[in-house]
């Protein structure tokens, strides 16, 4: 018999298994489960003084002449770019407001409509099998054709500017929901359709009460992924057939060798590739708890 | 054993039978196979209130019979007659109910249980009004706007159960509702669905692995064969009513719990006489 006297608890050192934390008699107990998580101060501070120290190795390097200031430019005539182009200055024409408000307003219509009709024409496929095997291998082309080979063609259809883009968006993004919406429709519980048949459920019945609310955290799932490539749409889309947004701003930098501007482009760009995506995946969270669903 | 005619006269007090399966046979095709007989030539007459188990090793059909009353499958022959109607094919007959509680987990326990309500064209909120009694009587006031992840085992499946009784139907199928229950909670839902389906004047057929649970519940238990199932035996149970826990110890009990033992235990390779627990979990594997 073991009493609890002879429990005894040892002081050890943090983090260090090997040292038993308490003993039984002869038996010594160790601790293999590490309960320590990384603070998040501790992981924070170290982000930033990553980043710190590429800046300023960059900063030095191209001040020693090591790295080609010309083709890579430096943090210091970047930021100064940046601040010259947030204090309103016109470029091509615009701002980098309006270049903003030109690529979030594109991708997000990409976005939305490109959702709406993947997932309309996913989820309608359940009403006849038919339909869904004349459909498939056409989708499954079209997924696997690399979207951005249709941008001149839809610039010659559309013209240039906004439509064109937002139906490049529309391009890569309408495939994606589709399939999930397809892959929602396939989790429907045969049980759960039996047993509303058996109350006297019709198809129209089985579709709005059943089918729509199984294939919905599907197609929400698919929203981060989709909020992406509407934005990489967006992009290429004002790279090959419009004159304004970030995208147009970048490939105008690019033309004129100004470096920092393609710096300052791609930097304003990851933030709203951050921006969407937290703010698509919020929207998820607040929907999936409305929805009463575990996925 | 009792042959079906003698069942028949036995009980030939009420004249039209609540349900009536007649010579119903269901097969399935099957690719690069033989085609599978899942029920060959099976008959029974369930009349007004009474309480009926369907048991059988697994796979015997048993559940293919339940989609046949339901009207959700077309049997290969034979006919389904509800309350004096050929259902046959047709859904909407009787009420019906699984093992898994099927309750639709994006809706609250009220506009689960008022579903049929709602797929007869009744507006949400009337329905979940008209719900409240059946609700109550299920033990699950005060519940209905929770969500079935909130409630436990034996919650989900008494609302269930009340989605099916709010259907109005007669006539109600139960597809082993207790399976996945424990025992305590099993027990306590027998001796509420024996009061419910008297109150109610229900007519119910059980599907159950459990032969206490059958003879407990029943008025006349079917055995069936092993695939492709057919009525091998018929055990009338004739235990006062209301039975209560105390039941299971009588001799009564007993008796018709080793007829039908033994006749499930004949489905096993070697003919036994004396059956026991263990050789129906034997018979209930193969």
């Amino acid at each position: 018999m073991v009493t609890a006297r002879q429990i005894s608890l040892a002081k050890a050192p943090r983090g260090d298994g090997s040292v038993p934390l308490a003993q039984i008699g002869d038996v010594q107990l160790h601790r293999v489960i590490s309960s320590k998580r990384p603070s998040r101060a501790k992981v924070l501070v170290v982000q930033v003084v990553l980043v710190a120290a590429i800046l300023a190795g960059w900063q030095i390097a191209a001040d020693l002449h090591l790295v080609s200031a010309l083709f890579w430019s430096t943090p210091f005539r970047i930021w100064d770019r940046g601040a010259q182009l947030f204090g309103g200055q016109r470029l091509d024409g615009t701002t980098i407001y309006s270049a903003l408000e030109y690529t979030i307003v594109a991708a997000i219509s990409g976005f939305l409509i490109g959702t709406v009709i993947g997932a309309g024409v996913g989820l309608s496929l359940w009403w006849s099998k038919t339909a869904e095997a004349v459909v498939s291998p056409f989708v499954i082309v079209f997924h696997a054709l690399p979207k951005f080979a249709l941008a001149p063609l839809l610039v010659l259809v559309m013209g240039l500017g906004m439509k064109s883009e937002i139906a490049l968006a529309v391009a890569l993004t309408v495939v994606t929901s589709l399939f999930t919406a397809q892959s929602g429709v396939r989790a429907v519980d045969s049980d759960q359709v039996k047993l509303l048949q058996s109350l006297g459920a019709n198809r129209r019945d089985i579709f709005f009460k059943i089918v729509i609310p199984t294939s919905v955290p599907w197609i929400i799932s698919a929203l981060r992924i989709n909020i992406g490539l509407a934005l990489a749409g967006a992009i290429i889309g004002e790279m090959v057939a419009s004159n304004n947004g970030i995208g147009h701003l970048i490939f105008y930098a690019g033309s004129i060798y100004d470096v920092a501007l393609i710096w300052v482009g791609t930097g304003v760009l990851a933030a709203v590739a951050v921006l969407m995506y937290a703010g698509v995946t919020l929207l998820e969270k607040k929907l999936m708890i409305g929805l009463h669903v575990q996925m | 054993m009792l042959a079906e005619k003698d069942l028949t006269a036995m009980t030939c007090h009420k004249s039209v039978a609540a349900v009536e399966v007649s010579k119903v046979s269901v097969g399935f095709r099957r690719e690069g196979q033989q085609d599978l007989l899942a029920v060959d030539d099976v008959s029974l007459r369930v009349f007004p209130g009474e309480f009926v188990s369907l048991v059988g090793p697994s796979g015997c059909g048993k559940s293919t019979l339940f989609s046949v009353i339901a009207g959700l499958l077309q049997p290969q022959a034979g006919q389904v007659v509800v309350e004096g109607t050929d259902t046959t094919g047709l859904t909407g007959g009787v009420g019906y109910m699984l093992q898994k509680d099927m309750l639709l987990p994006w809706r609250t326990i009220a506009d689960n249980v008022g579903l049929s309500l709602e797929l007869a064209g009744m507006k949400k909120s009337q329905a979940r009004k008209e719900c409240m009694p059946i609700l109550e009587r299920c033990g699950l006031g005060g519940f209905e706007i929770s969500y079935p992840s909130q409630l436990s085992g034996g919650m989900r499946q008494r609302a269930a159960l009340a989605r099916t009784l709010l259907h109005g139907r007669q006539v109600v199928l139960l597809d082993e509702p207790f399976g996945a229950l424990d025992a305590q909670t099993r027990s306590s839902l027998h001796d509420w669905l024996e009061d419910l389906g008297r109150d109610l004047g229900l007519t119910i057929i059980l599907i159950t692995h459990d032969v206490e649970e059958a003879v407990r519940l029943s008025d006349r238990i079917y055995v069936m064969t092993p695939r492709p199932g057919r009525i091998r035996g018929i055990v009338p149970v004739e235990l006062a009513r209301p039975r209560g826990l105390a039941c299971v110890t009588s001799p009564d009990f007993a008796r018709a719990k080793a007829k039908v033992l033994s006749l499930l235990g004949h489905s096993v390779a070697s003919p036994v006489h004396e059956s026991s627990d263990r050789e129906m979990a034997k018979a209930m594997e193969g």
